[in-house]
């Protein structure tokens, strides 16, 4: 997770069960999905089934995303208890490029999402072990990073578990495209081990590949000049964060652009029939 | 220190009305153990001319207090660093807890000419200058601590250009900004007569400092403090003198002057006190440890203030975005596109701002109220896209569309107001929570040796 965390999925496990989406026993203790795949009223079904299809593909895809997560997360605890610092901060950097790619759809399991990347804290989670294996002369955070670890096995698990579906993931890109505006503007999130633009690029990585994956020609064919404006802005937030170092990324600019895809995102979602998910919808 | 510790101690500083130091600002751009205190919930009490005399602030006022606000009138680094007016002049007061390693020598100021801000301008030397409160300031002619400048609209862009490598500002913006400062008026001090005299509701060793502050001396050359503090005239003269402190400075007001210490063109001096010893050690005025006590309590009649602060709400700053839509409205029908991106620059970064107040469920603070708190976030979320939709539609020349994406911008505003009421309590618009965010994040952010928090502030408990 940025700074702070999206919050606009407008999802329950309660409807969940309603609409008989949501998987029995501790999926649905993790997961907040399922009335993603809603508010389909008025789609044309075809459509849907299209976009569902989408979806699956680009899960496949965030797949790896998840398997070099829990791989590294598993080699960083290794190289801990070997007493090889070094070892476990790469594969510490390696995991969180898995974690920020996917930050598409790990708020629809906000429980795991806090537990794995909660921000502001230097207890728990990524930012937790940030805290104490980028310290010089800290002890290794074993248990930490232990618990990390059974963390990221869990989300595995609920995300194999789980179908993705289009509403969600754009939902999901918007709420990241929007969260990028303030990646930058307090420094970042992972200021300890100086990797917070790999972060942001790393966030910008997931919304590109979703897009591509799951919108790209499904919009176009709706609404060109939707799909052209997303595809612009994602490409100018792309060119700010394509930099040296995090100084040189221009925090204003960055904010303006990432706004602006938010919203282009939101448009697109009305082209597709869907309301426009801009993170005013409060019902859930 | 534990955590615990640490909070505990943070609630007491807060308590105390100060910030905690911070990370502030973007620190890849300032220092580490640069503090803007942003966070603080409790700010100087603001008091516009117009809006206090039951009217508004007119457009033009509107767009500079807008401007004030905007770290884009600005060149880079201060632009990138997201400085403001704002952040110095917090409210048009001061801001007691400002701090920029290497260039502030202690908080509340900084050098201002720096090779940070500005190369161009740069010469070798540092000058710490104390930030001086911006209330009264369309009477405290002339500008600058040493008085160089007569005109405030000349000051004004002189901040703009030379001290933050700012592009050159329209007139317009110039006249607008200064309109703005020209609003800001005293605190009123029940204290004060209008002619400057105590009232029967300042005490009497205040009373008894009043004649002494009156008195003529000798070793001055046969002058009092009023002499130059004329109390019939906001107690200042619009002269320099050189008092011994490295030059010639002009006469500092001394209203409201209870909440900007510390004190004399550099804020050496953090109490009255000191102050008084100064002039007392300077002039060989022999004072006794009793007329000492009664002149600070005079410095502190005259400088009190009727509610000197008040809590940022949710409330008050949707009602300052709001005037901010003024000229927005105003820029569109002009087709003044430079305003146009001024301004939703500005009103969508304070309306993120107004948003990251209401933590997120991966937030420690925010993961069990995010009943309260989604709701406040998204309403925030989604008027910070709106805004973006009038900037978009503007840019491409559908200036009807712009505009009636304001009149939505308004109405979701409207709407969302009582969803971020609702969620005030659990957010960080409370101080104690905004106390432990700070101290969490404080945990997560490097930074250098912090400074010390300024230790009084002019206060009745600490003379």
């Amino acid at each position: 997770m940025l700074v702070v965390s999206a919050g606009c999925l407008l999802l329950s496990p309660v409807m969940a069960m309603a609409q008989g989406t949501a998987q029995p026993g501790i999926l649905l203790a993790e997961s907040n999905s399922a009335s993603e795949r809603q508010p389909g009223k008025g789609m044309d079904p075809a459509l849907e089934a299209k976009l569902d299809e989408a979806a699956a593909a680009y899960k496949k895809l965030a797949t790896a995303d998840i398997d070099s997560l829990v791989a590294n997360s598993d080699k960083m605890l290794a190289a801990m208890q070997a007493g090889d610092a070094a070892g476990a901060r790469q594969a510490w950097i390696d995991a969180r490029a898995g974690y920020e790619r996917s930050e598409i759809f790990t708020i629809k399991f906000p429980s795991l999402d806090s537990a794995i990347d909660s921000w502001p804290n230097s207890e728990t989670g990524f930012h937790g072990i940030e805290a104490k294996l980028f310290t010089p002369g800290a002890a290794l955070p074993l248990a930490e990073t232990q618990t990390l670890v059974d963390k990221v096995h869990t989300l595995q698990r609920v995300f194999n578990g789980e179908p993705l579906y289009g509403h969600g993931v754009l939902v999901g890109i918007g709420s990241l495209a929007f969260e990028l505006g303030e990646s930058k503007a307090k420094g970042g999130e992972s200021a300890i081990s100086g990797t917070s633009l790999l972060d942001i690029q790393h966030n910008v990585d997931g919304i590109e590949l979703a897009w591509n994956t799951v919108f790209a020609k499904i919009v176009r064919d709706k609404n060109a000049g939707v799909a052209d404006r997303v595809e612009k802005e994602i490409a100018e937030v792309r060119q700010l964060v394509s930099v040296a170092s995090l100084d040189q990324v221009d925090a204003q600019a960055l904010e303006q652009k990432a706004e602006m895809l938010a919203g282009s995102v939101s448009d697109a979602a009305v082209e597709l029939g869907w309301p426009a998910p801009d993170f005013t919808d409060t019902d859930d | 220190m534990s955590r615990g510790v640490q909070l505990a101690l943070s609630c007491a500083l807060l308590c105390a009305g100060l910030a905690l130091p911070a990370q502030a600002g973007d620190p890849t751009v300032l220092p580490p153990g640069t503090v803007f205190g942003e966070e603080r919930v409790r700010q100087p009490r603001e008091i516009l001319h117009d809006e206090a005399d039951g009217g508004r602030q007119s457009d033009l006022v509107a767009l500079g207090n807008m401007a004030f606000a905007s770290p884009l009138i600005f060149g880079d680094p201060a632009r990138k660093a997201g400085l403001t007016c704002e952040t110095c002049h917090n409210q048009g007061d001061v801001n007691q807890v400002f701090f920029i390693p290497g260039l502030s020598d202690r908080p509340g100021g900084l050098a201002v000419i720096n090779a940070l801000f500005n190369t161009a301008t740069t010469n070798g030397l540092h000058r710490h200058i104390d930030i001086p409160s911006l209330r009264g300031i369309r009477y405290l002619a002339p500008y600058g601590r040493d008085g160089r400048i007569a005109a405030l609209r000349d000051f004004t862009r002189n901040v703009v250009v030379n001290e933050f490598a700012g592009p050159e500002p329209s007139p317009k913006l110039v006249d607008a900004i200064t309109a703005y400062m020209e609003q800001i008026d005293f605190l009123p001090n029940p204290k004060l007569a209008s002619d400057g005299q105590l009232t029967d509701a300042a005490d009497p060793a205040a009373r008894r400092g009043e004649v002494l502050f009156n008195r003529n001396f000798p070793q001055m050359g046969n002058q009092s403090c009023a002499g130059c503090h004329h109390p019939s005239a906001l107690f200042v003269d619009h002269l320099q003198h050189d008092i011994g402190t490295g030059g010639a400075f002009k006469t500092q007001t001394l209203l409201n002057a209870d909440f900007t210490a510390p004190y004399f063109h550099d804020g050496r001096y953090t109490t009255f006190g000191q102050v008084v010893d100064y002039f007392d050690g300077t002039y060989k005025l022999g004072l006794t440890v009793a007329d000492k006590s009664d002149l600070v309590a005079y410095l502190q009649a005259v400088g009190d203030g009727e509610q000197p602060f008040e809590n940022n709400t949710p409330d008050r700053e949707l009602d300052e975005l709001l005037v901010f839509s003024r000229p927005l409205e105003r820029a569109i029908a002009e087709r003044d596109m430079p305003v146009v991106d001024l301004a939703v620059g500005t009103i969508a970064h304070e309306m993120r701002e107004l948003q990251e107040r209401f933590p997120g469920p991966s937030d420690p603070l925010g993961a069990g109220e995010q009943a309260l708190l989604k709701p406040a976030r998204s309403a925030a979320a989604g008027l910070v896209i709106q805004l973006r939709r009038v900037q978009s539609a503007a840019q491409a020349g559908r200036y009807e569309e712009a505009m009636a994406a304001l009149k939505t911008f308004r109405n979701r505003a409207d709407a969302a107001r009582p969803v971020f009421l609702a969620a005030l309590p659990v957010s960080l618009y409370d101080p104690t929570l905004a106390a432990q965010h700070q101290a969490l994040v404080a945990e997560l952010t490097p930074s250098a040796t912090q400074p010390a928090p300024l230790a009084t502030a002019g206060s009745h408990a600490n003379p």
